[in-house]
């Protein structure tokens, strides 16, 4: 039979599994064991909801617009008050992440939109840490043993003139897209939220009409990667693209 | 003094640190600005706060290992804010006013995003010293637990459970269910 604790009455131990689970931070290993423990927290869904409420809400806050000078921050609340703040949101959103300076959808933009595109090849073999395929020696990680991220299919494109390839993996139900873009690093999208794993900057932006795909930008090894899908914590979006791999091959 | 030479020796990093200059400074600064902000309750206050963290640490060269920078900052933040209240409560100056928040969240989160933001913030002015600095250094700054831990001087086990509380507290402001 299992024991309900009354909430107020938690352990140290219990409020710290509770922190891990809404932040997505409980270690593999301890996963089993940390379900079993949460079944015995009454109201325990609840609790995490309530956790994940306030980090949700402190991490609305976006380095640009707290950096930005003055006289831009006044424009953005002007066109708030013009056109409605859910109009605004968007558009900014749009104009700043998904549409180049031609008017035209930024590469990136089209590269994680290949996300939503089916796999047209199998997956590529694993190799130690990586897979058997690599765009400009850069090759694509290997998720499955560490990370529990399994490549499932891969697909290549062009986008103006520059060769893509992308991998799928999936995890239980979400499915992510990894898209390396050959030639020269691509701008990094404007509106984005620079985020520093280790010394890789990754730029996050969330693409509302991919029914909330979550989208991280970077570099390796002097080629943009675009990771897009749907993750239950961007933590894990993050500790994808922080993911090193064994130097780039040069061939 | 006559035949002395006064020799200048280059200050060099340790190999597993780094230096912190100016640039490395600033690409922080947005965040440690909404951490001071949470601490001291006032915009302006909180950017000045920043500046003076930055001036005192550009002061003389440290050495910091390798992305620890920003909890290292925080630390010197939280020096900075310490003293900049004892000096207020010495002179006796009211606290501020609430002010405008509208700053404080990103406004391609959405109206509603802004707004809870702006609960959360205006909730965490009501909590304990301990409480408030460990949810800054997590749900703010972005430090792991680990990173929060050092820079607090305090116990991983610890920071969590003041996280958990403090998150709890804030959520029960914010009227959540």
């Amino acid at each position: 039979m299992t024991r309900h604790l009354d909430p107020r009455a938690l352990s140290k131990r219990d409020r710290a599994l509770l922190v891990r689970v809404a932040d997505g931070t409980v270690p593999e290993r301890s996963r089993a064991r940390a379900q079993r423990r949460l079944h015995a927290i009454a109201d325990a869904e609840r609790l995490i909801a309530r956790q994940r409420r306030v980090a949700g809400a402190l991490a609305a806050g976006d380095e640009r617009v707290a950096a930005a000078p003055a006289p831009a921050r006044v424009l953005g609340r002007r066109l708030l008050l013009r056109v409605g703040p859910a109009v605004a949101a968007l558009a900014a959103v749009i104009v700043l992440v998904f549409v180049g300076p031609s008017g035209e959808p930024s590469i990136v933009a089209r590269a994680a939109d290949l996300a939503k595109l089916p796999a047209t090849q199998a997956a590529p073999a694993a190799d130690g840490r990586v897979l058997r395929a690599a765009v400009g020696g850069v090759p694509f990680p290997d998720w499955g043993a560490k990370l529990h991220w399994k490549a499932t299919g891969m697909r290549r494109d062009e986008l103006d003139g520059r060769a893509t390839t992308t991998v799928f993996y999936e995890h239980t139900s979400h499915r992510l897209a990894y898209t390396i873009v050959s030639g020269p690093p691509l701008p990094r999208p404007d509106g984005a939220r620079i985020v520093r794993r280790g010394d890789r900057e990754v730029a996050l932006y969330r693409d509302p009409s991919h029914g909330g795909h979550d989208i991280a930008v970077f570099e390796r090894g002097g080629r943009t990667c675009v990771v897009a899908g749907h993750v239950m914590s961007i933590s894990t979006l993050m500790d994808l693209a922080g993911w090193r791999g064994p130097s780039v091959r040069r061939s | 003094m006559a035949g002395v030479t006064q020799v200048r020796h280059r200050v060099e990093a340790p190999i597993d640190r780094q230096r912190l200059e100016p640039r490395s400074l600033a690409q922080h600064r947005p965040r440690l600005v909404r951490a001071a902000y949470a601490m001291c309750g006032s915009r302006e206050d909180a950017e000045d706060l920043v500046q003076e963290t930055f001036e005192r640490v550009l002061r003389r060269p440290r050495f910091v290992q390798r992305d620890r920078d920003l909890a290292y900052l925080l630390r010197a933040l939280q020096r900075t804010c310490g003293a900049h209240a004892a000096s207020t409560a010495r002179r006796g100056t009211a606290p501020s006013p609430p002010e405008d928040l509208e700053w404080i969240s990103d406004e391609r989160a959405g109206p509603e995003l802004a707004m809870e933001a702006q609960l959360a913030y205006a909730a965490m002015a009501q909590l304990s010293d301990p409480l408030r600095a460990t949810i800054v250094a997590v749900d703010v700054v972005g430090l792991s637990y680990k990173e929060a831990a050092r820079s607090l001087r305090t116990r991983v086990g610890t920071v969590m459970s003041r996280l958990y509380r403090a998150r709890e507290q804030v959520a029960t402001a914010m009227g959540a269910p």
